[in-house]
C-alpha cells in the first residue's frame, strides 16, 4: 500500500501523505452515508425529490409523500446505517480480537447464537417478542463463549477459531432449522429473518438498536488502543500492561452486543462484518483509531445503499438485502482468500 | 544491588515441567546474560519473571512481589522484547515506539506531551529518529530491532528484558545491538537481562551470566569466571578452544562434539 521514503511521512501510492489521506477517506465514507440517505429517502416506488425531502423534514404534513418519508423510509434508513455501523464494529473488533482476517459474527457464529436464541423466541414465545434483544445477545456471547473453549489449546490460533466458528455455526443452524421444520405453522416471520432484510423496518426497531449503537459505538472507540496492542501478539501486549484474557473476553462480549443488536433487528445479515472492516482496512490501515471509526461510515453506507438497491433493482418485487449482501459478500470473501491467506 | 529475586521458580507448560527450582538474582545497572542449551527453559524462565506466564515460587521486584503490581505499574518498571515479535504490516516506526506509552495511558487517555517526549527521546535513543516515518516492514532486520527496543524503552522502564535479541542478524548488526544495549546501560543506567545463544557475546558485553541446563540453574556469576571451556563441556557437551581477544577478554570457539 504505501511507498518507502526516508524522513518523511509515509506516502500512500500517489504521494499522498498518510494523515491527509486518512482524513480524505473518511471524508469520502461520510459523503457515501449521505449519498446512501439520500438514495434510501428518494427511490422506491414513490419517487420523491430531494426538495421535497427537504421540506418535508422541516415541516412535516399530513401528506401521502410525508407518510412515505416519516413512517417507512426514515425509520427504514436509519436501521439500515445503524445496523451498518454495528456489525462493521463487531467484525473489525473480532479480527483485533481473534487475530483472525476471517473473524466477521456470522462467519464464526456469533450471529447463529444469537438467530437460534431469537428464532426460539419468535416461534416459540412470541408473546415475549419485548426479550429478543437481551435473548439474542446471551445466544451470541453463548455462542462466542463457546468457540472460544474450543478453540483454546495453549493460545488461540486463528485457524481453529474458524473452524470451531464453522462447527458451532453448523450446530446451532441445525437447531434453527429444525425450530423451523417442527412449528412450520409459525415460520413466515422467521424465515425473511433468516436472510437479514429491512422490510417493514420501523421506528420501534430504531428505538431497540439505538441504545446499543451508542453504548457500542463509545466503547469501540475507548478499546482502540486496546484492540492496536492485541495485534501485536499476546505476548507483548501482556508485557505492554494489557491483562490479555479480560480484554479479550471484554472486547468480545462487545462485539457480541452489537451483532446481536443487529440480529435481533434485521435477522441473520450476513458478510457486512467482513467486508466493510477489510474495505476500510485497505484504504486506511490497521491503526484501530482510525479503522473503527471508517468501518463504522462505511458500514452505514454499504447497508443504506445495498437496501436502496435490494429494493430497486427488481420493483416492485423488493428483495431482502441479505441476499445483496450475499452477493458481494462472497466474492470478496474468496478474494481476501486468495490475498492474504 | 539486586533488583529482581528470584526464589524456587518453577515452570510448566502443558503439565509438563519446564523450570524446575530455580533461584537466582538479576543485579541492579548490569547486563545480565541468560544461557543454556535449547529447550533449557532459558525463555520460559525470561516470560515468567515478566509475567507472561504463569508461574509458581517467589519473585520480588525492588523486594515487593511482582505479584502485587498491577499489569501496566508492572509494565512502567519492566519491558520485555519476545523474540520476533508481529505487528501489523502498514505500522510505521513513530506508531510502534507509541505503543510503549501504553502502560502509562488512563482508559480514554490521550496523548500527552511526556509521551511526546518520551517517544522522541527513545528514537533518538536507539538511533531511529530519522526513520520515525518509515514503515516497519519495510526496515532491514538490524533496523527493525531497533525499532522494537525504543518500543521497550518508550516505557521507561528499570529493567529490559530481551530474547535473543540478536537472532537472524548478520554479525554487525549483532553487534550494534550488543553495543546499543551496553551503550544504554552505561549512559542510563537501565538493567538488561537477555536470553544469549552466543557464548562469546555473554563474555564481551555481559557482567552477569545465568546457566540454566534442563530448567536447573548450573551457576550464576561473572563471566569472565563462569563462561569457560569446562562449562561448555559441561553444559553442551562441547569441546571448545579458548582464545585471547585483543581486548583482553576470552573468546571460545568450538571445535567438536564429545561424544557420550
Amino acid at each position: 500500500m504505501e511507498h518507502r521514503t526516508d524522513t518523511t511521512e509515509v506516502v500512500n501510492f500517489w504521494g499522498i501523505p498518510r494523515s491527509l489521506w486518512r482524513t480524505g477517506v473518511l471524508i469520502v465514507f461520510f459523503a457515501l452515508v449521505l449519498l446512501g440517505f439520500f438514495l434510501s429517502l428518494t427511490k422506491g416506488s414513490s419517487q420523491i425529490t430531494l426538495n421535497q425531502i427537504i421540506d418535508i423534514l422541516s415541516n412535516p404534513g399530513d401528506s401521502p409523500q410525508s407518510q412515505i418519508i416519516w413512517n417507512i423510509r426514515m425509520p427504514r434508513t436509519i436501521v439500515g446505517a445503524l445496523v451498518g455501523v454495528n456489525l462493521s464494529l463487531a467484525g473489525a473488533i473480532l479480527q483485533a480480537v481473534m487475530r483472525n482476517p476471517l473473524a466477521d459474527p456470522h462467519i464464526i457464529g456469533i450471529s447463529s447464537g444469537a438467530g437460534l436464541a431469537g428464532v426460539a423466541i419468535m416461534i416459540l414465545f412470541p408473546e415475549m417478542e419485548m426479550l429478543l434483544t437481551p435473548v439474542a445477545f446471551v445466544g451470541a456471547m453463548s455462542a462466542a463463549v463457546i468457540i472460544y473453549i474450543l478453540a483454546w489449546k495453549n493460545g488461540i490460533k486463528p485457524v481453529r477459531i474458524i473452524l470451531a466458528g464453522v462447527a458451532v455455526s453448523a450446530f446451532l443452524g441445525a437447531g434453527i432449522s429444525g425450530l423451523m421444520i417442527f412449528f412450520s405453522d409459525r415460520v413466515h416471520g422467521a424465515l425473511m429473518w433468516m436472510v437479514g432484510g429491512l422490510a417493514a423496518r420501523s421506528w420501534p426497531h430504531v428505538h431497540i438498536i439505538l441504545p446499543y449503537a451508542i453504548i457500542g459505538l463509545l466503547l469501540a472507540f475507548c478499546a482502540a488502543s486496546y484492540l492496536n496492542v492485541l495485534q501485536l501478539g499476546d505476548e507483548m501486549a501482556r508485557g505492554l500492561g494489557v491483562n490479555v484474557e479480560v480484554t479479550r473476553i471484554l472486547c468480545t462480549a462487545l462485539a457480541a452486543l452489537l451483532a446481536a443488536s443487529s440480529v435481533s433487528v434485521v435477522g441473520l445479515l450476513g458478510f457486512v462484518g467482513l467486508i466493510v472492516p477489510h474495505a476500510a482496512r485497505l484504504l486506511v490501515g490497521s491503526d484501530y483509531r482510525f479503522l473503527l471509526p471508517s468501518a463504522a461510515l462505511l458500514g452505514a453506507a454499504t447497508v443504506t445503499l445495498s437496501d436502496t438497491f435490494a429494493r430497486v433493482i427488481l420493483a416492485p418485487v423488493e428483495l431482502p438485502v441479505g441476499i445483496i449482501m450475499a452477493f458481494l459478500g462472497a466474492p470478496f470473501f474468496l478474494f481476501l482468500l486468495r490475498r492474504e491467506i | 544491588m539486586t533488583i529482581i529475586d528470584v526464589k524456587n521458580l518453577c515452570v510448566s507448560i502443558n503439565d509438563k515441567p519446564i523450570v524446575k527450582n530455580l533461584s537466582f538474582v538479576i543485579p541492579e545497572h548490569q547486563l545480565t546474560a541468560i544461557i543454556g542449551p535449547n529447550g533449557c527453559g532459558k525463555s520460559t524462565t525470561l516470560k515468567a519473571i515478566s509475567r507472561i506466564l504463569p508461574y509458581t515460587g517467589e519473585i520480588t521486584f525492588k523486594n515487593k512481589n511482582t505479584k502485587s503490581f498491577s499489569h501496566k505499574e508492572f509494565a512502567r518498571s519492566l519491558a520485555v522484547l519476545t523474540q520476533s515479535p508481529q505487528a501489523p504490516t502498514d505500522i510505521t516506526v513513530y506508531d510502534l515506539v507509541e505503543m510503549g506509552r501504553f502502560p502509562y495511558r488512563s482508559f480514554l487517555g490521550r496523548q500527552t506531551e511526556e509521551d511526546k517526549h518520551y517517544v522522541h527521546w527513545a528514537l533518538e535513543q536507539t538511533g531511529m529518529l530519522e526513520m520515525r516515518h518509515r514503515l516497519l516492514s519495510t526496515l532491514s532486520g538490524g533496523e527493525r530491532q531497533r525499532a522494537w527496543i525504543a518500543m521497550a524503552l518508550a516505557q521507561n522502564p528499570e529493567v529490559l528484558f530481551l530474547d535473543e535479541p540478536t537472532t537472524y542478524l548478520d554479525i554487525c548488526h549483532q553487534l550494534e545491538i550488543m553495543q546499543l544495549l551496553e551503550r544504554l546501560n552505561k549512559e542510563l543506567g537501565l538493567t538488561v537481562v537477555m536470553v544469549l545463544h552466543d557464548l562469546n557475546h555473554t563474555l564481551q558485553y555481559t557482567n552477569h551470566v545465568i546457566v540454566i541446563k534442563q530448567g536447573e540453574l548450573v551457576c550464576e556469576g561473572n563471566p569472565k569466571d563462569v563462561v569457560d571451556k569446562e562449562l561448555l563441556r559441561k553444559v553442551y557437551s562441547v569441546l571448545a578452544d579458548e582464545f585471547a581477544c585483543s581486548n583482553g577478554l576470552r573468546a571460545l570457539l568450538p571445535v567438536d562434539l564429545i561424544k557420550q
